[in-house]
């Protein structure tokens, strides 16, 4: 299943790999020119990446390609063929996360004598921390449950990056503003709770993607027995 | 012990949103047979295969693959192959990596099997599917399914797009494999005669329901081609079903349902070609023949079980 699943992941992988050595250039160019934090602003698209080109295509296009029929029909159940994908999907994101997110750090804002870790609170509620990594795997989740739902990639792709901007808006206006003020003081709370959240909303992404693929965790009803009886054929003799 | 039968479907009805695909469709295959699913455009063909092998489940009834519900058991996953209609396959995989893919999802795989039909075909195991020509696609559609070496294979018009050369090595190749693994085959087309020389088994679907199933040798025996005086038409013993009758002025041409031809020596009697079975029976969609599988239900405990007999239904309902 791994393999069918990294090679199926393949093409998305390579493009994920190509946006996150933009950003380590970005981030080198930064040692040396004055761009004002660009990395680190920038550095929160990565996510939407990981939704419109590893989470939207992933089950929209065994839909659209029909594929779901033949991968569905062979000896691996459809649970484990699903979590084989994930496993494969998530393992590129926070890998591709944990670059971005080390070259913003190390590279971009290294060398100038800023805490490594404590970027100035306001603009980094949504780069620090756990923040990069929830926000990767929530955009990953809710490409899965666009595609399942809609099960085309065009329109799986558009509900996720509405999705992203839904979710920067939150960052961006919603959290300053709804937190008590002072918010700061707690940076790492209010970081931590919003990772939270996020994560809260990847497990409902993914409860919807199972419920979307038929795969409602099977409730033990009882059954009927139902035997077989062959009549019994009446020979003459 | 009874042998399981390789596809028992009992009541089964599906609807697709608001429109019924499938009614009270109920059959039973033994294993080892070749199941011929015969019937008109939008008579639910696609639909009771993608039942059979779990890709869809009945909103009514029940279906069984060897004694258990298909879909989620990896057990059955194992022991079906399915080919769709569209033999879908990942275009970017190469035709080495469809068949690697084949290796990984199934615990019966055979390599010597997908390596020697491609090789005997021609087909270059490096090219990428999507540059394959239609033929060559659905060969490998076809080798991944064989491969797989299942109990039960079901394959939904694989013939469709295939020259009469291709579909004979397909057919030789599928009963062959037959004859070596005793597997059973379910395959549906819509045309009568590329069935005939191969299928030991009709299922005729007309309208979503079940016309007419069983095996070839009982269905030849079990209609009669009538021709008459038209007179004579009323006077048929009730033990018979009129299928479908054809009328020239004095002269009555019809083909009978009976288990014994009629006993006026006025008609002349003839054992009709499956074709032509098949034929009369879609041209009278009500007209159907079912012979129900028969099963021992628990009802629901504390009731005594109830055993259906096997009844040959004359009507539908």
């Amino acid at each position: 299943m791994t393999w069918v699943a990294w090679r199926q992941a393949r093409s998305a992988g390579y493009g994920l790999l190509a946006v996150t050595l933009g950003f380590t250039a970005l981030a080198l160019l930064e040692r040396t020119e004055e761009l004002s934090g660009m990395t680190r602003s920038l550095s929160i698209y990565l996510s939407l990446f990981v939704g419109v080109l590893l989470g939207a295509p992933l089950l929209a296009q065994e839909f659209e390609h029909g594929t779901y029929r033949m991968v569905w029909t062979q000896g691996v159940t459809r649970v484990r063929w699903l979590a084989g994908r994930c496993a494969v999907a998530l393992t590129i994101t926070l890998a591709g996360t944990a670059v971005v997110h080390g070259a913003v750090i190390a590279l971009a804002e290294g060398g100038r004598g800023r805490p490594a870790l404590l970027p100035a609170p306001v603009d980094g509620l949504d780069t620090a921390g756990l923040s990069p990594y929830a926000r990767a795997v929530w955009m990953l989740a809710l490409g899965l449950l666009a595609g399942a739902v809609l099960r085309r990639t065009v329109g799986a792709v558009a509900v996720t990056a509405g999705g992203w901007m839904a979710t920067q808006l939150l960052f961006d206006n919603g959290l300053p503003r709804w937190v008590p003020d002072g918010w700061q003081d707690d940076f790492w709370a209010v970081q931590l709770g919003a990772s939270g959240l996020l994560l809260g909303l990847t497990a409902l992404a993914v409860v919807g993607t199972l419920f979307a693929l038929g795969l409602r965790p099977a409730l033990p009803v009882r059954r009927p027995a139902v035997t077989l009886v062959r009549p019994t054929p009446i020979r003459p003799d | 012990m009874a042998e399981l039968p390789a596809v028992l479907l009992t009541g089964v009805g599906y609807r697709h949103g608001r429109t019924p695909a499938l009614r009270d469709c109920s059959l039973s295959v033994p294993p080892g047979r070749v199941v011929g699913l015969i019937g008109p455009n939008g008579a639910g063909k696609t639909t009771l295969l993608h039942l059979m092998v779990g890709l869809l489940r009945p909103d009514r009834g029940e279906v069984r693959i060897f004694g258990r519900e298909p879909g989620g058991d990896p057990a059955i996953l194992d022991r079906v192959a399915f080919l769709a209609q569209d033999k879908p396959l990942y275009g970017s995989f190469t035709v080495a990596e469809t068949m690697r893919l084949g290796r990984h999802l199934n615990s019966r795989w055979s390599d010597e099997l997908a390596a020697e039909r491609l090789g005997r075909l021609g087909i270059p195991a490096d090219r990428p599917v999507r540059r394959l020509s239609g033929g060559q696609r659905s060969q490998v559609a076809i080798t991944l399914a064989m491969a797989k070496r299942p109990d039960l294979m079901v394959l939904d018009e694989p013939l469709a797009d295939l020259d009469p050369l291709r579909r004979h090595e397909v057919m030789s190749d599928l009963m062959a494999l037959t004859a070596e693994t005793g597997m059973t085959v379910v395959l549906s087309s819509h045309v009568v005669a590329e069935l005939e020389e191969t299928c030991d088994h009709l299922v005729l679907l007309g309208d979503g329901r079940v016309q007419l199933a069983g095996d070839l040798d009982e269905v030849r025996a079990g209609h009669h081609a009538l021709s008459g005086p038209a007179s004579l038409v009323a006077a048929l013993p009730d033990a018979g079903t009129v299928v479908h009758a054809t009328r020239t002025g004095e002269h009555a041409g019809l083909l009978w349902r009976s288990d014994r031809p009629p006993p006026d020596p006025r008609w002349a009697v003839r054992t009709p070609a499956i074709g032509d079975i098949v034929l009369a029976y879609l041209r009278a969609p009500e007209a159907s023949a079912l012979p129900r599988p028969t099963l021992l239900r628990q009802v629901s405990p504390g009731l005594r079980p109830v055993q259906t007999a096997p009844t040959a239904s004359e009507e539908s309902r």
